[in-house]
């Protein structure tokens, strides 16, 4: 039996290693499939913080909130601010035009007088409130006939409306906490007769904290998900599950060609050369993986993105990839006992996949979906994949925290096979 | 001489329709024997060679080849016979002995035993200096041979031959059917033969069956089927006479 499997085995790696082009598909396209994707699927999982967008601003207030603004959207880092454009000096409508033509997708006008304004309204509050507590005083500032200003935001159309909330709310919440701050340092002002008046308040009240619940490893490293952390163990997925297609063709033209029939008539069983067959295939899988992990890991600085990190868990890594493989090849295996002619395996086997990456989050990710396919899409194999190996590389779990995923995958695996075994024996003895 | 292959009542629908590829066939082939089923297009002789191979299992009937039965015994069967298909049952990416190396060892010959089996039929068959080469790069006589030798090199006491000579050259076929000649008379394999080639079916055959939709029209040797139809100076005449003029699907 052994002699037998391992014979299945050689064959296969003679047959795929003298076929050039096929080597090339199956070595050298899963590479350029991960290379681009996380290439172009950088920017939506850049935040806007490590964007550096282009924002025109003009100052006209010049004052306390304008300042303000500005130097908030500057030390923001979410945008990369500009003063000027060109020799002339903007104005509101230079600015429009140049959201307008595309050079930039944000312009932001702070108008004269704002300070103003705020100073007036913030002066009227406080001394309303201090008289209802018997301690009038009169306001410095007069806002009364003061026009509101108005901080126009300028947005290039094509800009998500996600992308503008962000922006305006941005804004906004400087805004929010200059006037607070105007507000705070004015009954300081009042209360203690300028003592403190001029005291810098820095901060709000409430300090904020964003944590990324996981596992053991993150205490020492942060995992945060970006696009290489996302994509490359996505598209590994992806690109492993597209084994399907030259290994179903190959049991077609194996049995287009009358080969197929030499291995039947030999004797023993027909599922230990197709075993053969497809333990040859996993370790395809798995060098597959490997070079895209590798990939990940050196060759995506090289695209201007940050390495791959493959969480603390080698050993859960090897699994899952393993897992991954054996579904994948025995998905091929189903295929190319079930369908007559390359044309139609090729179609079917392409089309599953893409499907099954598109449903399983391969594509977009799961929380984005209806509840529908958010249910279809966590029966999919490449969905379990896929998870396992966010849980590794970006929660920092261990095998144990794989485990239910790689026994999903198994399952799958060993009933595709059994699926596939009977076919086959129908295949043979109803003809 | 015993039979090795025993066929009663063989019959084989395909699906729910009322014509049988094989109707109620009873043969017996003696061992030693070259046994041609001779026969048009799509008069069963493949399925038949298919049933006896273990590739199609039998709607009614009895086989037993060297006294086992199919049924049971498939596996112990499968051991003694070789099949040598109408295709070309091979790789053609792989050289001449990385097929035959691997169809050798779906039979568990391997080492030293494997690689005299592959250099014995290579030499036999004029194909010792092809032995590096690629299946691919070979003419069709040549193809034929090797596809030939990956049904032999077990050494098989029952050889089933569909068509091995169809679309080569006279001089391959020459080859091809001295060598099963000589197979047969100095190891003593028994041959199972289809053919077209009547003129070759004559020189080859023991024993002939000539079959049409299923069903034997005639058996007995090449001149014993001569001497009961004197009206016919060949084989084709006879099958001829007996399977009519008209075209075949």
């Amino acid at each position: 039996m052994l002699t037998r499997l391992f014979a299945s085995f050689y064959k296969e790696f003679l047959l795929v290693f003298r076929d050039y082009a096929g080597l090339a598909m199956l070595f050298i396209m899963p590479l350029f499939l991960i290379v681009v994707m996380a290439v172009i699927m950088d920017a939506p999982f850049r935040d806007y913080q490590e964007a550096g967008i282009e924002l025109v601003l003009l100052n006209e207030d010049k004052d306390t909130l304008g300042n303000i603004i500005e130097r908030g959207l500057i030390d923001s880092e979410i945008f990369s601010v500009v003063s000027k454009v060109g020799p002339e000096n903007l104005d509101r409508s230079s600015i429009e035009k140049l959201v307008k033509d595309g050079r930039f997708i944000l312009g932001v006008v702070i108008p004269k007088g704002a300070t103003e304004f705020v100073n007036g309204k913030v002066d009227a509050m406080i001394s309303s409130t201090l008289s209802q507590f018997g301690m009038p005083i009169e306001p410095k500032v007069n806002a009364k006939g003061v026009e509101a200003p108005i901080i126009q935001i300028f947005l290039d159309p094509a800009v998500k409306k996600s992308f503008a909330s962000t922006v305006t709310s941005s804004i906004k919440s400087f805004t929010a906490q200059v006037e607070t701050k105007m507000i705070i340092q004015g009954f300081y002002a009042q209360m203690t007769e300028g003592a403190m008046g001029t005291q810098e308040m820095k901060g709000g009240l409430i300090e904020f904290e964003e944590i990324y619940p996981s596992g053991a490893l993150s205490k020492n490293e942060k995992l945060f998900t970006n696009s290489v952390q996302h994509n490359v163990p996505a598209w590994t997925v992806f690109a492993m599950f597209l084994i399907v297609v030259p290994l179903a063709s190959n049991m077609i033209k194996e049995r287009e060609g009358g080969s197929m029939l030499r291995l039947i008539v030999a004797p023993g069983s027909h599922m230990t050369l197709i075993i053969g067959k497809l333990l040859f295939y996993v370790a395809i899988c798995l060098i597959q993986f490997y070079l895209m992990i590798l990939a990940g890991i050196y060759l995506m600085p090289y695209f201007g993105l940050p390495a791959l990190n493959l969480g603390g868990s080698i050993a859960g890594v090897f699994i899952v990839a393993l897992m991954v493989s054996f579904a994948a090849t025995s998905l091929g295996v189903l295929i190319g006992t079930m369908f007559s002619s390359y044309q139609q395996a090729s179609i079917f086997g392409t089309v599953i996949n893409v499907v099954m990456a598109a449903v399983g989050g391969i594509m977009v990710p799961l929380f984005a979906m209806p509840d529908t396919i958010k249910f279809i899409g966590r029966l999919t194999p490449l969905n379990w994949g896929m998870e396992s190996f966010n849980d590794l590389f970006l929660r920092g779990y261990g095998i144990m925290e794989v485990l239910p995923e790689v026994m999903k995958l198994a399952t799958f695996s060993i009933i595709i096979l059994l699926v596939a075994w009977k076919a086959n024996k129908n295949n043979l003895m109803t003809q | 001489m015993e039979p090795i292959i025993e066929i009663t009542d063989l019959v084989k629908r395909y699906g729910q329709v009322d014509l049988n590829a094989v109707h109620r066939i009873t043969l017996k082939v003696e061992k030693g024997e070259i046994f041609g089923l001779l026969g048009p297009n799509g008069a069963g002789k493949t399925t038949i060679i298919s049933i006896l191979c273990g590739l199609v299992k039998p709607s009614e009937g009895q086989v037993r080849i060297n006294g086992i039965e199919l049924q049971s015994g498939l596996q112990d069967i499968k051991k003694i016979i070789g099949v040598v298909p109408q295709e070309i049952a091979l790789y053609p990416s792989l050289t001449v002995k990385e097929n035959l190396t691997f169809f050798g060892k779906l039979y568990d010959l391997k080492g030293l035993e494997l690689q005299e089996s592959i250099e014995l039929w290579l030499n036999k068959f004029g194909l010792i200096d092809k032995m590096n080469h690629r299946i691919e790069t070979f003419s069709g006589g040549m193809k034929r041979r090797v596809n030939l030798i990956a049904g032999l090199l077990h050494k098989p006491q029952i050889l089933f031959l569909d068509e091995p000579t169809v679309g080569i050259d006279v001089h391959s076929r020459t080859v091809i059917v001295e060598h099963l000649k000589e197979i047969n008379q100095n190891q003593g394999i028994t041959i199972i033969y289809t053919s077209h080639h009547m003129d070759e079916a004559e020189y080859l055959c023991t024993n002939i069956s000539i079959i049409d939709s299923g069903n034997i029209l005639a058996g007995g040797s090449p001149q014993d089927l001569l001497k009961q139809n004197n009206d016919c100076n060949r084989l084709e005449d006879i099958f001829l006479k007996l399977t009519g003029k008209s075209l075949r699907d």
